[in-house]
């Protein structure tokens, strides 16, 4: 009796063990099957590519670039922005605005190298208190050490007293993107994770003589977004920039004119090689931006090859009278 | 027939099929050969090799496939692969067999006594699983430094047959040389020796392998069990236990690997030792033994090691330059993720230049493939692509030559760029010591070269002289301490007031004898100085075209440390280490 | 029982193998065979083979070369491989025809046989980028003593006395012998063969339908194309030539066909043009087709016509009533693409 227990028991005990056989076998070979790689693998590595945002708004004819002159910025770029529809017209109640602005060098804001604190508390301000925007970031990649950017040049400093939020340049937030028909971005990082959270942007820039670009103004403002050992692209300075304005479409830039770099730009060092001309640029488009602010430095739109690039490329005109900007005084 | 005598059978005959594979593996079509034979059969039936691959690249690679039918075989019958195919496995059972030949029946039933310390390998297993399973970039393969499969390989390729072939000199025309030998050679033969102390020393504490496979035989249809309740529990079952799993007791599957020596010994007429479905009426324990605090120990070692490693920035900007690697290698995170250290591609390489990495690559590159153009016959030959062929797991990924050389459909890609070429100007004969030689040049294999020189003539030293008198072509000077036909090669000329040039033929202690091709515009007259110049041709490489191949920097003949060398910069697998646009 | 300690003694040995496991022992026996055979058989039959090594890609094609070397053949040395611009080392004089004619790489070697060392053959493999390259420098090289392939077949081939010569894909390849022999004859065949087969380029050449129409008349073997400078003119590229029967005598017709009908026109003007600026006198001859023109030669007579965006005509016929007989003959061929 005893005996016939035990065999059944090691019946079921052997049909259990080869049930669990038969589905460890089933596992393997429906995981082999599943995973199965024919191809091998390619010469890329697998990434995974974002898009950049486009954080463009509809144009309205005649009310896409400003040009004010004034002595005071924060009065002329209250100006500016007012003449092109307020800020009400680019940023909604809610939203999340990102503020590119020039924080690339340990540079203090007399020196006019990076962006004046100034203007980014303005516009800071005019994001909460008239747009009634939710939140506020103020990013930037720059060329030095980012902390110690952020300090000297004191955007920091202006952006947190304004409310909004700095947002440092961490490994984690850059990744991957490809610009299509473009000849340099490809696979490229970018830093991304702010774009991502971002409804708007706005690019703020001052203008700038450059050894290798002749300028440095909005256009080669966004540099400040790409990651990666991105001085490469140097030996082509012209086709990077330009495939910048493809790459980024802002929705408003400010080219700050108050006190233009006209020599031994980027990145100055000596008052003298600033150059007082009171004037502000807003604008939608940030190649006729670009086309009006060389005129600050000297130059005409057709010494700068990026301008006639981005324009043949679709991104913006270099024309930016077409645009028919609107011209206004400050006192 | 006893079961036991197959299997020796096939120990034999999977590890001469192993070793044959070996030795055919030299590029070549002939008999003994590359030619078409499965070179890589052992490592795709490695279960370990697939599993490693698929946690960290999430694929199986085609040729992995085999795996498969060594998991579904273990599934069912148990870790037959250990005592029946295993090329490692077979070597140390011989050796344990050599060690305990002389021992007393009650000596090897203790040294196979099954201890604690067999858990080990399963620990090893968990953390090498976990490095692998990490999300995404920080994921990396080290399987390859236990695995036996790999091992066995290893060593073979870059040891024992470079040994055996030193004199004869048959499988390789010339010798082959491997870094980091020592080491790879350390390794082996302590696990061969160890199984003095105890047999299948490896097999029974290290070997992850046998690990995977005692998780897979959890639930084999038929295990070695015994038969009946009636046993004098003598114990000759465990003289040659080989798995060390107590089959006279409670039998521990997880360690048995199906040697049959237990049922062979058994001296009782009722055949007391079975391999049948029903589990050993003395009892059977099927999971291994593992303790949970040691298995979070070796989890958390894994998990901790990865990063730990990585702090040194050596997949970062920190990379080291000469990691130069194969053609058709994937970027460096990816290649980290796939390459199992097998020596494949180091044995196949038919100019002997690839070579296993030390650690001065970084940890994680340790043993994986890297170009040493000063090692072997030409740096990485042009027509070439035996390495990617080769590579069992596509760590090297298989390219056509068209791909490599940047022809026909690739033809708008371009070559594939192993790093650049760097002149060494301080070293360079004809940059730093004035004396020509372009052997760099000579020995680019592309066409158009990706070194072209420029020509320049230096004042050799002591070569400021003054003219006595001029007869015909022949100067006579006033100094006359010049060495015989020194200036006699070709190479030098004479070169009167920076105008005019001539080639010298001859010269003696104070003459100089100019070339008859060249005549006098004006005959320089007595108390003039002529300039006796060595034409030298200066190489440059030209970085767009250079593709790193090595051959310069193998033919250069400031042979210690070579005046043009290759570095990594702006090789092809790697965005981020461009060096133009 | 050992008597004299009282202590049950155990056998010596486990008694008689059961029979279940020397059964199972020779089946696995058996296994081990096949799979020793499995491995070793592939290696003799190198077509059939799979391989674990096998790339994933189609192999190049020095690979393919190195992997259908006939049984009992060695290859001399490595592969040579010549580009455009280094070609003249290989062929000299002969690589400007090829290089003008689209040439970009060629494969060749010598094979040795192991046993007799004077037995060897040497294979060149021409890469001419398009089909239409490697019929042009097949057909225009035509040996004259070339006789039909056998035991092998290929569109475009033929063979001499030691010598293999044909197209595939957009290769050309000749086998040339070292000897008249028929083992090495034999070798060189089914190298032939394997690589027709196995070449990455399997497109076919085809001709324009006028030149096969009237293939009852057309000598077969005899169309040559070229692509550049046919009949002397270097205007004429992308054009055929072929030689018809007609009435126990060759003719040679040729045929281009130009991108419209003003292209065409201009050819013919211009081809007349050259032909009297290098001495021809132009006739009036009664032919039925249309602004033909006739030109004397020196002797020979060239008739050349256009029909819409084709030219065409009969280049040295014997005199003007055999162009005369012909015209017709040329617009029935010309029509019958027409017509379709």
């Amino acid at each position: 009796m005893n005996e016939q227990n035990e065999q059944q028991l090691n019946r079921r005990k052997f049909l259990a063990r080869a049930a669990k056989a038969g589905l460890s076998v089933a596992a393997a070979g429906f995981i082999a099957k599943t995973l199965y790689d024919k191809q091998g693998p390619s010469a890329q590595p697998p990434s995974q590519l974002v898009t950049i945002p486009d954080f463009s708004i509809p144009a309205v004819q005649g009310q896409t670039i400003s040009i004010v002159k004034g002595p005071d910025r924060v009065k002329t770029i209250d100006k500016a922005i007012d003449l092109l529809g307020g800020i009400e017209r680019f940023v909604k109640p809610d939203e999340t605005v990102v503020i590119k602005p020039n924080v690339a060098f340990t540079s203090v804001p007399a020196l006019g190298a990076t962006t004046n604190p100034d203007l980014i508390a303005e516009v800071v301000r005019l994001c909460f208190s008239r747009a009634q925007a939710k939140r506020v970031y103020v990013t930037d990649n720059p060329i030095n050490n980012p902390a110690s950017c952020f300090t000297i040049s004191q955007i920091g400093k202006a952006a947190a007293e304004a409310g909004a939020e700095v947002i440092l340049p961490k490994t984690n937030l850059f990744r991957p993107t490809t610009l299509q028909k473009s000849k340099y971005i490809k696979n490229w990082p970018v830093l991304y994770g702010p774009l991502a959270k971002a409804d708007k942007l706005i690019g703020i820039a001052p203008v700038k003589s450059h050894s290798r670009a002749a300028a440095s103004m909005s256009m080669k403002n966004f540099y400040g977004l790409l990651g990666g050992r991105r001085n490469i692209f140097h030996q082509d300075i012209n086709t990077i920039i330009a495939e910048l304005v493809m790459l980024i479409k802002p929705t408003l830039v400010i080219l700050d004119g108050t006190e233009t770099m006209v020599t031994n730009g980027p990145t100055g060092g000596s008052f003298s090689d600033l150059k007082r001309t009171d004037t502000i640029i807003a604008s939608c488009d940030p190649v006729a931006a670009d086309s009006f602010g060389c005129s600050l430095l000297g130059f005409k739109p057709a010494d700068l090859p990026y301008l006639a690039k981005a324009q043949s490329a679709g991104a913006g005109t270099a024309d930016y009278q077409s645009l028919k900007p609107i011209i206004a005084n400050v006192t | 027939m006893k079961i036991v005598t197959v299997r020796r059978i096939s120990q034999i005959f999977f590890f001469t099929l192993f070793v044959w594979f070996c030795i055919v593996t030299t590029y070549g079509g002939k008999f003994w050969q590359l030619r078409s034979w499965p070179v890589n059969l052992f490592l795709s039936l490695d279960p370990l090799v697939a599993l490693g691959t698929i946690l960290t690249t999430h694929s199986l690679y085609w040729p992995l496939l085999w795996a498969l039918l060594t998991v579904i075989l273990t599934i069912i019958f148990g870790r037959f692969f250990c005592s029946w195919l295993c090329p490692f496995g077979s070597i140390h059972h011989f050796f344990g067999y050599l060690g305990s030949r002389r021992k007393t029946a009650a000596q090897k039933i203790k040294l196979n006594r099954y201890r604690k310390a067999q858990s080990i390998k399963y620990f090893i297993l968990v953390a090498l699983l976990i490095m692998a399973v990490f999300p995404s970039l920080a994921a990396t393969l080290q399987t390859g430094l236990l695995d036996p499969i790999p091992l066995v390989t290893r060593s073979f390729n870059l040891i024992l047959l470079p040994l055996a072939d030193a004199s004869a000199n048959l499988l390789s025309v010339t010798q082959r040389f491997y870094e980091t030998t020592f080491v790879i050679f350390a390794i082996f033969l302590a696990a061969v020796l160890l199984n003095f102390v105890i047999p299948r020393f490896y097999c029974r504490f290290i070997c992850p392998l046998g690990a995977l496979f005692a998780v897979l035989s959890r639930f084999s249809i038929w295990r070695i069990g015994k038969n009946t309740k009636t046993c004098s529990n003598c114990k000759f079952c465990e003289q040659h236990c080989e798995g060390a799993c107590e089959p006279s007791a409670n039998i521990k599957i997880s360690e048995c690997v199906l040697c049959f020596n237990c049922r062979q010994d058994c001296k009782t007429k009722d055949n007391v030792i079975r391999y049948q479905t029903k589990p050993s009426l003395a009892g059977e324990v099927t999971n291994p033994d593992i303790s949970r605090r040691g298995f979070v120990l070796s989890l958390a070692s894994g998990l901790l090691a990865v990063p730990a490693v990585r702090l040194a920035g050596k997949i970062k900007a920190n990379w080291p330059h000469k990691l130069i690697r194969p053609p058709g290698s994937l970027a460096e995170p990816e290649f980290l993720k796939r390459c199992i250290k097998c020596g494949q591609c180091m044995r196949i390489c038919p100019t002997n230049v690839l070579q296993p990495a030390g650690l001065d690559k970084g940890l994680e590159a340790l043993w994986t493939p890297v170009l040493n153009n000063r090692i072997g016959t030409s740096g990485c030959q042009l027509n070439c692509t035996a390495c990617s062929q080769i590579c069992p797991t596509a760590a090297i990924r298989p390219i056509t030559l068209d791909e490599k050389l940047g022809t026909g459909s690739f033809a708008d890609k371009g070559p594939l760029k192993l790093g650049t070429a760097f002149v060494d100007k301080n070293r360079c004969l004809p940059w730093a010591f004035d004396k020509p030689c372009i052997v760099c040049e000579e020995n680019c294999p592309l066409s158009p070269k990706a070194i072209f020189t420029r020509e320049y003539f230096s004042t050799v030293r002591d070569g400021l002289l003054t003219i006595k008198k001029v007869v015909g072509n022949t100067i006579e000077t006033v100094e006359n301490n010049l060495t015989l036909d020194k200036f006699a090669t070709g190479d030098y000329y004479c070169s009167l007031d920076g105008s005019q040039k001539g080639k010298i033929v001859a010269n003696t202690n104070n003459t100089v004898t100019i070339s008859k091709e060249v005549k006098f515009a004006k005959i320089p007259a007595e108390g003039s100085k002529i300039h006796i110049q060595v034409r030298l041709q200066r190489p440059y490489v030209d970085i767009e075209r250079c593709i790193g191949c090595g051959v310069c920097e193998h033919e250069c003949p400031v042979s210690g440390k070579k005046a043009i060398r290759v570095s990594a910069e702006g090789e092809s697998r790697s965005a981020d280490r461009k060096l133009l646009l | 029982m050992n008597y004299n300690t009282m202590e049950p003694v155990m056998a010596q040995t486990r008694g008689k193998t059961p029979r279940y496991e020397s059964v199972i022992s020779l089946f696995l026996l058996a296994v081990l065979f096949i799979i020793g055979l499995s491995v070793v058989i592939p290696q003799f039959n190198l077509e059939t083979s799979s391989t674990i090594v096998a790339s994933a890609e189609p192999r190049s094609l020095d690979n393919l070369l190195s992997s259908i070397v006939p049984a009992g053949f060695e290859p001399l040395s490595e592969i040579a491989v010549y580009n455009a611009e280094n070609l003249y080392e290989k062929i000299n004089g002969k690589a400007p025809f090829y290089v003008d004619s689209g040439f970009e790489m060629l494969l060749t070697n010598w094979l040795k046989n192991q046993t007799d060392n004077e037995l060897m053959f040497e294979f060149y493999v021409y890469d001419m980028a398009e089909p239409a390259n490697a019929f042009s420098v097949f057909s225009i090289q035509k040996r004259p003593d070339a006789s039909p392939m056998s035991g092998f077949e290929v569109n475009f081939g033929y063979r001499t006395e030691n010598a293999i010569l044909f197209v595939k894909g957009r290769y050309y390849i000749e086998l040339i012998g070292s000897a008249k022999s028929e083992p090495l004859f034999n070798a060189m065949t089914e190298f032939a063969k394997k690589l027709s087969a196995a070449l990455p380029d399997q497109r076919q050449f085809s001709f324009p339908n006028q030149l096969i129409a009237a293939k009852d008349n057309l000598i077969p073997g005899s169309i040559k194309f070229y692509t550049g400078n046919a009949l002397g003119f270097d205007g004429f590229d992308n054009t055929f030539t072929a030689v018809y029967k007609i009435d126990s005598s060759n003719v040679t017709i040729f045929l281009s066909q130009r991108p419209d009908e003003k292209n065409a026109e201009q050819l013919v003007r211009d081809y007349c043009k050259f032909l009297i600026e290098t001495g021809a006198e132009e006739k009036s001859a009664d032919i039925s087709i249309n602004k033909a023109r006739v030109l004397d030669f020196y002797g020979t007579i060239e008739l050349v016509f256009n029909k819409g965006p084709i030219v065409a005509g009969i280049h040295e016929a014997e005199d003007i009533e055999t162009a005369v007989k012909l015209a017709p003959l040329l617009n029935d061929i010309l029509k019958s693409d027409t017509e379709k």
